[in-house]
């Protein structure tokens, strides 16, 4: 399994990984984001790279 | 002596540095050189038009957190260094710091703005692309009494504007065009205008500027209409192209932009990724250039994961994303996903909360724009990655609320 980290503090709720992991990440009725799920499966290792480098404040990682 | 690299990547923006990590993370074992023209590391471009004139804008800051990690990777960081020739038989880059023989290459050379020749040779005028761009116009706006004229009211003129207006400052907005935003319809473009409107930003829409006179120092800019706009300084967002000159001799096939297949590969060993790309994008089912922050993030990867891949010999992946933007005016977010044809219907889909835009074309829906909004927005994204009907995206408008546990159709 691989840990999802989110850096609340630089998020600006852009929304990308929400787009792009819909499961993982969700923009909340107040506009802010959601961790929905903070340990995904091996195998979307590479949804989560997508998802890393294309967060504008850099505010995502993994373990 | 030709210098040798497995990678190299041409440009030091987002689209560069994503190739970078990437390349790094899917094949640490390659040599990779970043070439780039800039004399700063790479760094965000989106807040140089969105942070407060009395908040710090440093390039500290701004400055890409992984440029340590891959320095301290082993890629290297070539700045001040300008590519000025491809060879691509040869595999060979030349650059003003010598020649570079590649296994692979990925182009991300960008934009630049485009500077209309009536105001080249006016002092305090300003564009708006580099972090010395804006540390510069900055510079000038800085004293309160100075007069700001924004000729363009796209993203870079709105977002200026705005970040003026915030401050207290008269701004003057003038387009040539009626209708700003004028390839997302008249409705759309309704509502930007009563954006800075409500805001208080002077808008001149379908007036051209003639000229320009200079009274006891101070700057007005003269429009077709007559009228005289205070302007001693200006800023002209009025468009970008392609940074592709140094390739005109490279034989690569450039048309608005580097022309690549739908892997983002211009040739053998070519790739390219950014705002400098054209390509065939399958989700939409168009060819197509963006000139946005997301898409060249997301096309870094897929260039450099191709480059890598055409050097071990292994499948190509396809970019087929769906084109985003953010933008930020007078505290409002406008965003927009998908792909614009120009013959859709647009549907309006307001609420108390922000106006929302859905473009459809026959039984699909091919994008949506939103002010604020941003769960609805978020999930129509998501949804827009496939095929999407209207009744599906009304479902997604309808039922999302609070703590729904609403799963998006895909
Ligand atoms: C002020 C501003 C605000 C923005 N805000 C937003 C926003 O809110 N949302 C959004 O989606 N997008 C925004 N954008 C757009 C976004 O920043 C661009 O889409 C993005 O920068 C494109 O990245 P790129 O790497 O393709 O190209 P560029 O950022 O244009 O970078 C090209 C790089 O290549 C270098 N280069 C060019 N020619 C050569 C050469 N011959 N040799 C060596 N190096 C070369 C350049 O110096 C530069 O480093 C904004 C842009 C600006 C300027």
């Amino acid at each position: 399994m691989i840990q999802v980290m989110v850096d609340f503090d630089r998020c600006d709720a852009n929304g990308t990984c929400a787009a792009l992991m819909p499961d993982v990440f969700q923009i909340k009725a107040d506009g802010q984001l959601e961790l929905l799920n903070a340990e995904i499966d091996d195998s979307r290792e590479g949804e989560l790279e997508e998802v890393i480098l294309c967060c504008p404040v850099g505010a995502i990682a993994h373990s | 002596m030709v210098e040798k690299r497995d990678v190299v990547i041409v440009g030091g923006s987002v689209a560069a540095t994503r190739a970078a990590e990437a390349v790094h993370r899917h094949a640490p074992h390659l040599s990779v050189t970043m070439v780039s023209d800039e004399t700063h590391p790479p760094h965000e471009r989106p807040p140089l038009s969105k942070v407060g004139l009395n908040e710090p804008l440093e390039i500290e800051t701004l400055t890409y957190p992984t440029v340590e990690t891959l320095r301290d990777g082993g890629v290297e960081i070539r700045l001040g260094t300008r590519a000025q020739s491809l060879d691509p038989a040869r595999r060979l880059l030349g650059t003003t710091s010598g020649a570079i023989e590649y296994g692979a290459i990925v182009i991300a050379t960008g934009c630049e703005p485009i500077l209309p020749p009536q105001f080249a040779d006016q002092p305090d005028v300003f564009i708006l692309r580099r972090y010395d761009d804006a540390v510069a116009l900055r510079h000038a706006v800085a004293d309160p009494s100075r007069t700001v004229a924004l000729v363009g009211a796209g993203f870079i003129g709105g977002e200026f504007a705005a970040t003026l207006v915030k401050e207290g400052r008269e701004v003057a907005i003038i387009d040539l065009a009626e209708k700003p935003l004028g390839r997302f319809g008249d409705n759309v473009a309704d509502a930007y205008i009563a954006l800075h409107r409500d805001a208080g930003v002077n808008l001149h829409l379908g007036s051209a500027v003639v000229g320009t006179a200079t009274t006891d120092g101070r700057r007005h800019v003269r429009l077709d209409d007559g009228s005289q706009i205070p302007a001693d300084v200006i800023v002209v967002g009025v468009g970008v192209r392609p940074s592709v000159d140094w390739l005109a001799e490279s034989g690569l096939p450039l048309d608005n932009g580097i022309v690549c297949d739908e892997t983002l590969r211009a040739i053998d060993g070519v790739f390219a990724a950014g705002d400098v790309v054209r390509w065939p994008n399958e989700r939409f089912g168009a060819s197509m250039r963006v000139e946005h922050w997301t898409n060249a993030a997301e096309q870094g990867r897929v260039a450099a994961i191709n480059a890598v891949a055409s050097i071990l010999g292994e499948p190509l992946t396809v970019c087929a994303n769906v084109p985003y933007f953010w933008s930020d005016q007078h505290g409002v977010r406008i965003q927009f996903a998908g792909h614009r044809y120009g013959d859709e219907q647009v549907l309006e889909r307001h609420n108390e909360d922000g106006k929302l835009f859905v473009f459809q074309r026959g039984d699909a829906v091919t994008g949506v724009l939103a002010f604020e909004r941003r769960q609805h927005f978020a999930r129509l994204r998501a949804a827009l990655r496939n095929e999407l009907d209207l009744q599906q995206a009304d479902s997604i408008l309808g039922v999302v609320g609070e703590g729904s546990q609403v799963a998006v159709r895909s």
